[in-house]
């Protein structure tokens, strides 16, 4: 997968698309399962990490100690210092306070991104999954197009044509990585079509689309839920790249991936301010996948 | 199976020309469109501009251009001359695949042997405490940001404790030596390695678990074979399929190289020239490499495909999918 992984998401193959449905197990129901998931020490105390983090970047402007982009022309790419906890970049602006902000760009960044995936992911995978025929095969076109191209290539090349509009990156990652979900629902509702209750509330006249939205689609999303916390760390990965390497979101406004990009070229002088926010980056990775494989355990393999 | 072969390929024919509409699409998005660069130059006069525009042909109208463009780059693997420096971008791309071919090869080949030691020893010894370092490995290993684990290295083994060096093919002004290549070469491949092996251990683990479990495995062991003669001959080389199909369907990023650890690394490969030309805007360089390396995941998908079908006779199409538990 991934490329930094060269391509950052985790890649299907165009094989794994037409997975018989028959083979993917069907997602248990929800009755005492988030008791299950409070077992999984490690996806909790990974949980709350995530929620303290996204916390404190709420309140940034509460709890930074300095305003965002204010420089300090007396301490330059200085260390930590009792005015600077984390000191100061090559500008002179406090490192800590610009994580915190940073955080704020960096998670709405991955969560709008997660949100554009999920939205066009469940669209295209309940229009393959319930119409079927020709439908189906023009999803699957498009999902075949989609893993055909470099997409991290691509996802540079779009940002770098965003200029500063912050709002168009979300758009180009989730729009770059909605194919898992769109199978997962997809071979949800194939499954599910065959299920007793779904024949049930067919034969009791439950309208298409009523049956879709309140039976099949319901249990067909918790698998879904699993990769939107898997692709929340893949996300934030993709952006953290686009701007370390320049192309994503532009300063002054900081996000962790940015604030890396600053720290590299001062990393002899101010190691900490290249060490800071990539571990930062890579903490909240790791508690989001964490978190994804407590659920998965819970959701999907039932057991 | 020849049908199935043959409507494969089919299948390939729209999914090239749909690509080559989004590429031909991107080189339009770009402002100011292909001599978006040329026109910023406030020495380029109106008319010059013009004249540029006519000799390449940008006044046809749209579908002409892309016509012309789709026999150019498609038939002819023509992909014009770089907009910075005039050089064909073909030439320039031959001369950066050694670098790209010795780096990802490298982290390849280190990625397979260490994800297939990993991989038999978590499935050997599974929920063991072995099994659980590995999997926090691998964990580690896909939360891991590239660019931030390449620089903590570089800052460690080269600014700290200068042992490798922080970045390059070679040292310039020595005369060419291998022992020189491959010191530099240790940092980059198992700071890229890495991210590979995160992901196959597990793919091979999950597949030795899957075989472990099968009658035939049961069966060699009530012949009274050695646990080593029924681990290596008859249950890995059933799990390793999967990992290898998956091995398959990243080989053309042998060819386009790793963006992020050629960058930080300053190696002279097919990443950093394709990160160089989107810093210069060089369209023609990046549009190029986005074509080929398109042109190589159908290739190798497909490939991945056969492969599949070649070692695994129960996924053949018109058998039903029955036989093995897993069906």
């Amino acid at each position: 997968m991934k490329n930094n992984r060269y391509t950052l998401t985790p890649r299907i193959s165009p094989r794994t698309w037409r997975i018989d449905p028959a083979r993917v197990p069907l997602p248990v129901s929800r009755g005492a399962l988030s008791g299950r998931f409070f077992e999984d020490h490690l996806a909790v105390i990974s949980l709350i990490l995530v929620l303290f983090i996204a916390l404190i970047s709420i309140l940034a402007p509460v709890l930074a100690p300095y305003p965002r982009d204010k420089i300090d022309l007396d301490n330059i790419s200085s260390g930590p210092s009792a005015e600077h906890v984390l000191g100061t970049d090559e500008l002179g602006r406090d490192v800590f306070t610009r994580l915190i902000f940073g955080g704020r760009f960096t998670l709405l960044i991955a969560g709008g991104s997660v949100l554009v995936a999920l939205v066009v992911g469940v669209m295209m995978g309940t229009l393959a999954g319930y119409f079927g025929g020709w439908v189906d095969q023009v999803v699957s076109a498009a999902v075949d197009v989609f893993l055909s191209i470099p997409v991290f290539l691509i996802v540079l090349i779009l940002a770098s044509l965003s200029s500063g509009r912050i709002w168009i990156i979300p758009l180009v990652i989730g729009g770059t990585s909605w194919m898992e979900p769109a199978r997962l629902i997809r071979t949800g509702l194939l499954r599910l079509r065959e299920e007793e209750f779904v024949e049930a509330a067919h034969s009791l006249g439950v309208s298409g689309w009523k049956k879709v939205f309140r039976h099949m689609l319901p249990p067909a999303l918790s698998p879904v839920l699993v990769t939107a916390t898997i692709g929340f760390s893949q996300a934030m990965l993709i952006e953290s790249s686009l701007s370390f390497l320049g192309f994503g979101v532009q300063p002054p406004v900081p996000t962790w991936g940015n604030m890396l990009y600053n720290g590299q070229i001062f990393l002899r002088t101010s190691p900490l301010a290249a060490f800071a926010p990539g571990f930062l980056i890579f903490t909240v990775c790791l508690c989001f996948n964490f978190t994804g494989r407590g659920l998965k355990r819970v959701l999907v393999a039932g057991k | 199976m020849k049908s199935y072969i043959f409507g494969k390929i089919l299948r390939v024919i729209p999914l090239v020309i749909l690509i080559s509409v989004i590429t031909f699409a991107l080189l339009h998005l770009a402002p100011g469109g292909p001599v978006g660069i040329v026109a910023g130059n406030p020495k380029v006069s109106a008319d010059d501009l013009s004249r540029l525009r006519e000799s390449y042909g940008l006044d046809d109208p749209l579908p002409v251009q892309y016509l012309h463009w789709f026999k150019q780059v498609f038939l002819r693997f023509d992909f014009g001359k770089s907009y910075v420096n005039g050089r064909p971008v073909t030439a320039m791309i031959r001369e950066r695949i050694p670098a790209t071919l010795e780096l990802m090869g490298s982290a390849f080949l280190l990625a397979l042997i260490v994800s297939c030691v990993m991989g038999v020893f978590s499935a050997l010894k599974r929920d063991s405490a072995v099994d659980h370092f590995f999997s926090a490995i691998s964990v580690t290993g896909t939360s891991l940001p590239v660019f931030w684990f390449a620089l903590m290295a570089i800052y460690l083994f080269s600014l700290r404790l200068g042992l490798l060096p922080a970045g390059g093919r070679e040292t310039l002004a020595v005369p060419h030596s291998v022992l020189d290549r491959l010191h530099h070469l240790i940092l980059p491949a198992s700071v890229l390695s890495l991210t590979y092996l995160a992901s196959w251990s597990r793919y091979l683990r999950a597949g030795l678990l899957d075989t472990f479990s099968g009658d035939f495995i049961r069966t060699a062991r009530a012949k009274g074979l050695s646990e080593r003669s029924v681990i290596l001959k008859h249950a890995l080389r059933n799990a390793v399929l999967p990992v290898l199909t998956v091995v398959v369907m990243q080989i053309p990023t042998l060819f386009t190289g790793a963006v992020i650890t050629e960058t930080v690394f300053a190696w002279p490969g097919m990443g950093r020239f394709f990160y160089e030309g989107m810093q210069r805007q060089d369209y023609s360089r990046v549009l190029g490499i986005v074509v080929i390396s398109s042109l190589l995941i159908i290739l190798f998908n497909f490939a991945g495909d056969i492969l599949c079908l070649a070692v695994d006779p129960r996924i053949r199409p018109g058998r039903l999918a029955g036989g093995g538990k897993n069906a």
